[in-house]
């Protein structure tokens, strides 16, 4: 019986790209999205005028340093294309993007808040935003694929 | 009443009144922001400040005990100068060099210059030590080389491409007009009174813009670098 059942069971789980098909075709709750943009406001208003696309953050990150040095590792590249779009947008983006940034937010960081900026943006605390605001959506990284 | 009259008159009150009123605003618009940041990170720089404290201390025993016996203290200069090439100075010398001059020159070479010390003199009734013409003619051009060495590295370093927008080519744009019109007025380049006319309406242009653009890092940059001190506390870290 228990044979059968995990069998059953393994066939009935769909795969992560099926899933994620079928998370990617629900609704974003703005509201939701806004309650969290709202609350912190202050520190995301603040890093995206302080700002001065200088890319002195690059090389404070360590995964920037370690993989290939592409403009995704960036410190700043990071958390303007993740919750920067979301601020602009007022929260009124697609799941879509929202998968998109779950990549940046989770693959190309791991939050070790190393990374430093001259002008003293506190980064890290602007991709956790930026996951809290993708988690509150139910977009979020999986650790059971392998 | 001439368009000179009124762009080197009214107006120039107008904007230095609007940079202070903006600056203000901003400021006191920032100030929940700030109290509620230095609260929670006075707990921050306690605990690393301790953490800093032991581990420092700990690490310094190990290694001096173990491996480096024979090196010199850690706090020397030797130990001080070889962890430079670790700061952002060591990782960008060029990049931090052009700006570090750019800024300074862009917030005090204006007071220098003899012609706006007269116009400070008249209005106020102070004025600053004023540079020689052509000092300061030097300082300006090396302001405006400065802003095409930002433009070039946008234009062409694939990282910084890829976060810039339009806006920023418009700062620097804005940045640079006063001093590029300042040095052909000077040098009768072009047409004299043009160009006087040009180089008051962006030099206001710009201190109007610092309080509402992207400028405001001039202002924000003190707030966020050392009163939240969120940088400083994280390069002691760096030091462990
Ligand atoms: S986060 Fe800081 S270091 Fe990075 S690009 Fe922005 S201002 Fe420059
Ligand atoms: S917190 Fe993220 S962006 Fe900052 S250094 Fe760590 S991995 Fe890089």
């Amino acid at each position: 019986m228990t044979s059968n059942h995990s069998i059953l069971f393994e066939q009935d789980e769909p795969s992560s790209e099926q899933k994620d098909l079928v998370e990617i075709s629900k609704k974003v709750c703005v509201e939701e999205i806004n309650a969290i943009l709202k609350e912190k406001k202050h520190q995301i208003a603040t890093a995206l005028k302080v700002c001065a696309h200088c890319t002195l953050c690059a090389d404070s990150c360590f995964l920037y340093r370690s993989k290939e040095k592409v403009a995704e590792h960036m410190p700043s590249h990071k958390f303007i294309t993740s919750i920067g779009v979301i601020y602009k947008k007022k929260g009124k983006v697609t799941m879509e993007e929202l998968y998109e940034m779950r990549e940046t937010l989770w693959k190309r960081c791991v939050l070790c808040t190393r990374c430093s900026c001259p002008l003293g943006i506190n980064i890290p605390e602007l991709l956790a935003i930026g996951r809290r605001i993708l988690r509150s959506q139910g977009v979020y990284h999986s650790y059971s694929e392998n | 009443m001439s368009l000179y009259q009124i762009i080197s008159g009214p107006m120039v009150w107008t904007s230095f009144l609007l940079f202070i009123a903006g600056t203000i605003f901003q400021i006191i618009k920032l100030y929940p922001f700030i109290k509620q940041s230095t609260t929670r990170l006075n707990a921050i720089s306690y605990s690393s400040v301790n953490r800093e404290k032991t581990t420092t201390a700990n690490n310094k025993k190990i290694f001096t005990k173990k491996l480096f016996r024979h090196l010199p203290d850690f706090n020397s200069l030797i130990y001080k100068f070889a962890m430079l090439k670790y700061s952002l100075f060591g990782r960008y010398p060029l990049t931090i060099f052009v700006t570090t001059l750019f800024h300074l020159l862009l917030i005090f070479s204006p007071f220098m210059v003899l012609g706006h010390n007269i116009l400070f003199e008249s209005a106020l009734g102070v004025s600053f030590p004023s540079l020689s013409s052509e000092f300061s003619t030097i300082l300006t051009f090396i302001i405006i080389l400065c802003c095409l060495y930002f433009l070039i590295r946008r234009l062409t370093v694939p990282l910084v491409k890829s976060i810039t927008t339009s806006s920023d080519y418009i700062m620097l744009a804005i940045a640079a007009a006063p001093f590029l019109t300042g040095f052909m007025a000077h040098h009768q380049i072009f047409n004299y009174t043009v160009m006087l006319h040009l180089h008051i309406l962006s030099g206001e242009i710009m201190l109007i813009s610092i309080p509402f653009t992207k400028f405001i890092h001039m202002i924000y940059f003190i707030i966020t670098r050392v009163v939240l001190m969120n940088n400083g506390l994280r390069i002691k870290e760096l030091k462990i």
